[in-house]
């Protein structure tokens, strides 16, 4: 089937679940050097939901999350993305699609070293060029967003600072105000941590939780921290290449009850 | 809440040693001791006139401390304190040396783990994970609770649950670890009693048929004696 | 889109230097290409204006096909033919006015003109602005000949009707009068009498161009040939014939500079190709991370095409600007050069679009393609790998196909190389280039392990890392190594060539103006109608004590078949005692058959031009006719290095073409000779014959050797340039070699490497790659040179030999190794530097 190149004129079936994997199978390698990566990994995750997956190293939980983004593709299997089922894209539409609704932070490297950080912050909407025919309107819209956003991380003093000038922690809040510029519906974060002390890690955690609970973002992260993946609603832990577990955290609650909680009890 | 209700121990020393430090910078009276302590822990921590009046009778005996006066005033006379020079010597000491650990080996799970290996009732590897999901829940509520609380104001909570959080993690951890181990846990021989030829008394017969046994290693501040007789560990 | 713009800006920035070397590379290239083809263009439009003369506004010229004088017969088949109004002689000379001494520059030169008075006006307009123009009555004066002059040259010379002026002419300095002014534009500067200029010029009864006026209502076309039909292939109607074929070789030398000119735009691409090659890989990560937040593979290739298209951009137009006074310079210094072998005044610069256009088109197209592979392949890349970037392995088979395909093809350019035709000797230096390059992978492996044991000595341990390096990533080792290999090899090419010219060159002064005493005209080896010196002087000079043997050679032009020839005559008799030819084929019994008979020597070129060799008989057309000759020898002289000539007796000369002109006067001193005596009786002589210039033998000879060697320096200078893309390569190179191995430089540091170690790793590995590409380069270099010579002998008098230039190779290795050590420096340092921890993490 020949592939599409937008994503505007795909259709889109309302669902609560954002992210349907199913069925996923990645192998690399072939004959006897064969790894099996994902082994008929099945996931789905509904709107506004944070999820951490779990798992010891080789797990696959990063090669689950790459195809969850498009950054790579299942040997079979399918992903549904807000509706968009990723096996029907090129590799233009899949680019757009990162560009708009999903939002990406890896472990480290995560900015471009030339830019400033609004600038880096401003990229996915700069990316977006003549789509739409508009141009200097757009670059100036593109700046303010990008400075509203990287203040809202905490970070607006330093929006012309370059990324060797910013600690490990400032710049993965950077990272996160770029991947939340373009408003996408789906943040997915590679060990967003992993690079981190304790603080900034809990600090980086705290918005992670923000995009969830205030900005209403879907969060899917994968990490090996325990104390990272507590921030999540839900844990979802894989071994070689399966899902062996699903557990909710914090039943049905949420941060609001817990608060509440914290505070009946003093 | 209070802290016992976090589990742990209340170790009566502890206490003591916290009036001898309360008494350090100037002579109080027993009511103003337990205000004291207790706004410091953050409410976290309660005492009752009781425990403060034996703990510093216990210690003006072993020469610590010394009542020094009272005080009168609306109500019962109250007694004032001082700290004696032993006695600030010995809270510099507390302060100087570490606070020996107790790693926990009655645990609990420690031994539900042991006997589904040893009488293959249970697999080990869903013990492990139910233990998971209820830590990583533990850790999700502390993560709330902490994050919900004013650093400014409640640092001594926060602290706490930093310690709660840690502590946690840190048995996480030990069960990644143990995952990790399952493979050669499995391919152990299962440890049997022997046989006992009759006359004999068991401890002689274990002498002989059994291998000679490695004494657990012997962690600091707590004696070891290996024990076939299991003892529950009970907070005290 | 801007904010890709803003990117590759901020990219070009981050890596200044490399940036500012590699737009040098471009913009060397473009200027280069540039100079060439505007000093080509400006230096045949020098020749062309000075060999064609003034044909001012006849509306036909009819001269004859060799440029020499003709009878007035040829005037009344003229006037006979159909659409002929009217018919006007002339006798026009070029004269050069003498140089102050001490004065450099061209010698200016006059064109002097002997027109019939009563016919002149019929066929041209002379505007005057004073004065008359000449009268029939004119022809009566013997003194102060009456003359019309210009109104430059009299602004020139503050001339106006009634001066007196005098010119340098054959009999010596000659006293005109002013009669009259005219301003036509492109007319002649001096008029006199035809009577007078056959005077003059010792031509009587000769003219050497009718002016015709078309009747009204005349087809040139019809009358053009009608004349042409009725005049025979001794004449030439419309423009005045080229006397000599240094306008041919001129073409050829502009084909073999843009060449070079083509050869370094070549170098700076392939600089290009490894420069945007290596910032790709060292920004593979920041490309994986632009692809992963939404970039499509289009905008990462028009992100390093932006890069290179602005590169491209301003290196153009730097090298526009920086060809442009190579242009300036070049011609000022070649003017004298010009001047001295030519007398051509070297005018002003012409530029030409299609300069502009060979230029920007080559600069812009070359760099633009030479970023198209990188950018490819920057935008293939699939975006885990891109974040995730790991050395990808070689595979092995490709290796010995490429072997045996560069193999043959070297092999085949080897054969060209020695076929003996210079143009599948070009072809052939070509072949071998090329061929070296497509087995320059499979080379390095052999090379490396060849250079072990020196490495051995030098590094122990690191230069087993260094090869280990290399042959596990022969392919980019490969790339650097071809491109030092082309710089190098043009380099040695090019000082093999000048390194041969100048032996020969030596050679031939030695032998051919070997005399004590040389006496020339202001300008050697271009002198259509330049005037000599009669034959007076000759005898003259030979009265003075102290000169001994002596010879005069004289000049005329002819053609050969429909080859263009110089005719130089001397008296075989004299010519041998001062003077000599070097002999291809014959020996000197040629000059006894010279002179009984019509005998002649030929010039190699010529001889393989109409294809004659000893004993053949060719037809020499004279303003006489076809005249039938014998060639009794092949060989030449300093004066016919690049034209076909004929050597003649005088007397044939004089016989065929009515000519006794000296244009040039060997003598030697006898063996007492006072020289202070000599000297200024000569002195005297020459007051009377300001044209001409004497210079003492040995120090002529010392100076024009020591112009030819600074010339050379010169040139050697500016090929040194042609090593810094050659560094840039390596440099490169090497910084893309240590980014993939910044782990295992971790790693070695962690075990225990020092940073020296590491260092020297780096340098062994540069050091590794500079030795093949010098291996290579040489191979190459000595090919291609080789192929030059052969090129340069085929447009000269005979084949030059190749000289090997030894000293020149010692230093080219000397220079390859220098800069494989100068280039490691950077790299070495990085790699030294490398935090131990964070190499470990890189991934």
């Amino acid at each position: 089937m020949p592939k599409r190149d937008r994503t505007d004129t795909a259709i889109s079936v309302p669902d609560s679940a954002i992210v349907r994997a199913e069925d996923l199978y990645r192998v690399y390698g072939a004959g006897a050097a064969a790894v099996v990566a994902l082994d008929h990994v099945n996931l789905v995750v509904h709107r506004g939901e944070f999820v951490a997956i779990m798992g010891p190293s080789g797990c696959g939980k990063s090669t689950l999350l790459h195809i969850l983004g498009g950054l790579d593709r299942p040997t079979s299997g399918r992903v549904v993305i807000d509706g968009i089922d990723l096996n029907t894209l090129n590799d233009d539409a899949l680019s757009i699609l990162r560009r708009e609704r999903i939002g990406f932070v890896f472990q480290f490297y995560n900015l471009i070293p030339v830019l400033s950080a609004v600038e880096n912050v401003a990229l996915p909407l700069l990316l977006a060029g003549r789509r739409n025919g508009r141009s200097r309107t757009q670059e100036s819209d593109a700046a303010t967003r990008a400075l509203e956003w990287l203040r809202r991380v905490g970070l607006g003093d330093r929006a012309d600072s370059k990324p060797d000038q910013l600690s490990g922690g400032q710049q993965q809040r950077v990272a996160l105000a770029r991947a939340l510029v373009a408003e996408p519906r789906l943040i997915l974060a590679d060990e967003p941590t992993g690079n981190l002390d304790s603080r900034s890690a809990d600090e980086m955690l705290r918005l992670l939780r923000k995009s969830a609970d205030d900005w209403g973002r879907t969060v899917v992260m994968v990490t090996h921290d325990a104390r990272m993946a507590a921030y999540a609603d839900r844990i979802v832990f894989m071994k070689d290449g399966s899902i062996v577990d699903d557990a909710r955290l914090g039943g049905e609650s949420s941060i609001e009850d817990a608060l509440r909680r914290a505070e009946a009890s003093t | 809440m209070p802290i016992e209700r976090l589990g742990g121990r209340a170790d009566r020393g502890a206490v003591q040693y916290a009036i001898l430090a309360l008494l350090a910078p100037r002579p109080r009276h027993g009511y103003d001791l337990r205000d004291a302590f207790e706004v410091a822990l953050g409410g976290n921590w309660l005492l009752n006139s009781g425990q403060i009046y034996s703990s510093l009778v216990r210690l003006g005996r072993d020469g610590l401390v010394a009542e020094v006066g009272t005080e009168r005033g609306g109500g019962p006379d109250k007694r004032i304190w001082e700290l004696t020079d032993a006695g600030r010597e010995e809270v510099a000491a507390w302060f100087a040396s570490a606070v020996p650990r107790d790693y926990r080996l009655r645990d609990e799970l420690y031994l539900k783990l042991i006997l589904a290996v040893v009488t293959s009732v249970a697999r080990p590897g869903p013990i492990l994970q139910a233990q998971r999901r209820h830590l990583l829940r533990e850790l999700h509520d502390l993560t709330a609770r902490r994050n919900a609380l004013d650093p400014r104001r409640q640092l001594a909570q926060i602290l706490l649950l930093d310690s709660a959080l840690a502590h946690t993690e840190a048995e996480i951890r030990w069960l990644d670890v143990v995952e990790a181990r399952l493979d050669d846990i499995r391919s152990q021989p299962l440890p049997a009693p022997p046989e006992r030829r009759r006359g004999q008394s068991r401890r002689r017969a274990d002498a002989v048929s059994q291998p000679p046994r490695t004494a657990p290693p012997s962690l600091p501040g707590k004696p070891s004696r290996p024990s076939l007789r299991p003892r529950i560990a009970t907070p005290e | 889109m801007r904010v890709l713009l803003t990117l590759a800006i901020r990219y070009l920035a981050g890596r200044r230097l490399r940036t500012a070397l590699t737009t040098a590379a471009i913009v060397l290239g473009v200027a280069v290409i540039f100079a060439v083809n505007t000093m080509m263009p400006s230096m045949l439009a020098a020749l062309q204006g000075a060999v064609q003369g003034t044909t001012g506004q006849a509306d036909l010229t009819v001269t004859s096909a060799t440029g020499e004088s003709f009878s007035l017969d040829a005037l009344r088949t003229i006037r006979r033919a159909r659409g002929v109004a009217a018919a006007s002689p002339a006798l026009r000379r070029r004269v050069s006015l003498p140089v102050p001494p001490g004065a450099s520059g061209s010698a200016p030169k006059l064109d002097v003109s002997g027109v019939d008075p009563a016919t002149a006006g019929l066929v041209r307009q002379y505007q005057m602005t004073s004065g008359r123009f000449l009268l029939p009555e004119d022809d009566a004066r013997t003194t102060a000949k009456a003359a019309v002059v210009s109104a430059e040259y009299a602004a020139m010379f503050r001339l106006k009707v009634g001066d007196r002026f005098t010119v340098p002419l054959i009999r010596g300095e000659t006293q005109l009068e002013v009669v009259g002014i005219h301003a036509t534009i492109g007319g002649d500067q001096i008029i006199i009498t035809l009577r007078a200029a056959q005077y003059e010029f010792v031509q009587p009864n000769r003219i050497n161009a009718v002016d015709i006026a078309l009747a009204a209502g005349a087809d040139r076309a019809a009358v053009t040939s009608e004349l042409e039909r009725a005049l025979g292939p001794a004449y030439r109607v419309g423009r005045p014939a080229q006397s000599t074929d240094v306008v041919g070789t001129l073409q050829t030398s502009e084909i073999g500079l843009n060449l070079f000119g083509i050869l370094t735009l070549f170098m700076a691409a392939f600089l290009v190709y490894n420069t945007f090659r290596t910032s790709v890989i060292e920004r593979q990560h920041d490309v994986g991370v632009l692809r992963a937040i939404g970039a499509t593979r289009r905008t990462i290739v028009g992100l390093v095409m932006i890069e290179s298209v602005a590169q491209g951009t301003v290196g153009t137009v730097l090298g526009l600007g920086l060809g442009y006074l190579f242009s300036v310079a070049g011609m000022r210094a070649l003017s004298g050069t010009l001047q001295q072998y030519m007398a051509v005044r070297a005018g002003g610069i012409v530029v030409t679009p299609t300069a502009f256009a060979l230029a920007i088109g080559l600069g812009i197209g070359i760099t633009v393609l030479a970023g198209l592979l990188p950018a490819l392949a920057a935008g293939r890349v699939p975006v885990l790998a891109a974040l995730r970037p790991h050395a990808a392995p070689e595979t092995a088979g490709s290796s010995r196909r490429r072997a045996t395909i560069g193999g043959a093809i070297v092999l085949l350019g080897c054969i060209g190389l020695l076929s003996g035709n210079p143009g599948l000797a070009g072809l052939g230096a070509c072949l071998v280039l090329v061929g070296l390059v497509v087995v320059a992978p499979a080379a390095v492996r052999p090379i490396a392990t060849a250079c072990r044991p020196a490495l051995d000595l030098a590094f122990a341990s690191e230069g087993r890392l260094a090869e280990g390096n290399l042959t596990r990533q022969t392919g980019r080792a490969a790339v650097t190594a071809s491109a030092m290999m082309v710089g190098l090899a043009i380099i040695i090419a090019i000082v093999g060539l000048f390194a041969s010219i100048e032996v020969a060159f030596t050679n031939y002064i030695d032998r051919s103006l070997a005399s004590d005493i040389i006496i020339l005209p202001p300008a050697i080896a271009l002198w259509g109608d330049q005037i000599g010196i009669d034959p007076q002087f000759e005898s003259r000079l030979a009265r003075i004590p102290g000169i001994g043997n002596w010879a005069s050679i004289r000049y005329a032009g002819a053609q050969v078949g429909d080859q263009t020839v110089q005719v130089l005559a001397f008296d075989p008799e004299t010519y041998p005692k001062v003077s000599a030819l070097t002999f291809d084929q014959g020996d000197d019994s040629a000059y006894a058959l010279m002179a009984k008979g019509r005998n002649a020597v030929i010039t190699g070129t010529l001889a393989s031009a109409a294809k004659l060799k000893l004993g053949d008989r060719f037809s020499l057309r004279t303003p006489d006719g076809l005249k039938s000759y014998r060639v009794v020898g092949v060989g030449g002289d300093y004066l016919s290095a690049k034209v076909n000539t004929v050597y003649i007796s005088q007397k044939n000369l004089a016989a065929d073409f009515h000519k006794s002109e000296d244009i040039i006067v060997l003598a030697n001193l006898s063996p007492n000779a006072n020289l202070t005596e000599v000297r200024s009786r000569i002195d005297a002589l020459l007051r009377d014959y300001p044209q001409v210039t004497l210079h003492w033998g040995a120090e002529w000879r010392a100076e024009q050797k020591q112009t030819l060697t600074a010339y050379l320096r010169g040139i050697y200078f500016v090929l040194a340039i042609l090593i810094l893309p050659s560094l840039l390569g390596l440099l490169n190179t090497l910084a893309v070699g240590v980014l993939e191995r910044t782990r295992e430089i971790g790693l070695l540091r962690a075990i225990g490497a020092t940073r020296g170690q590491i260092r020297r790793t780096v340098l062994a590995e540069s050091l590794l790659m500079g030795a093949a590409g010098t291996a290579l380069g040489l191979l190459a270099g000595l090919a291609l040179g080789y192929a030059l010579v052969a090129l340069m002998g085929a447009s000269m008098t005979s084949q030059i030999r190749y000289y090997f230039p030894g000293a020149g190779l010692v230093a080219a290795i000397a220079a390859a190794l220098l800069i494989a050590v100068l280039a490691s420096l950077l790299p070495a340092r990085q790699a030294a530097r490398l935090q131990i921890v964070q190499a470990l993490h890189y991934e």
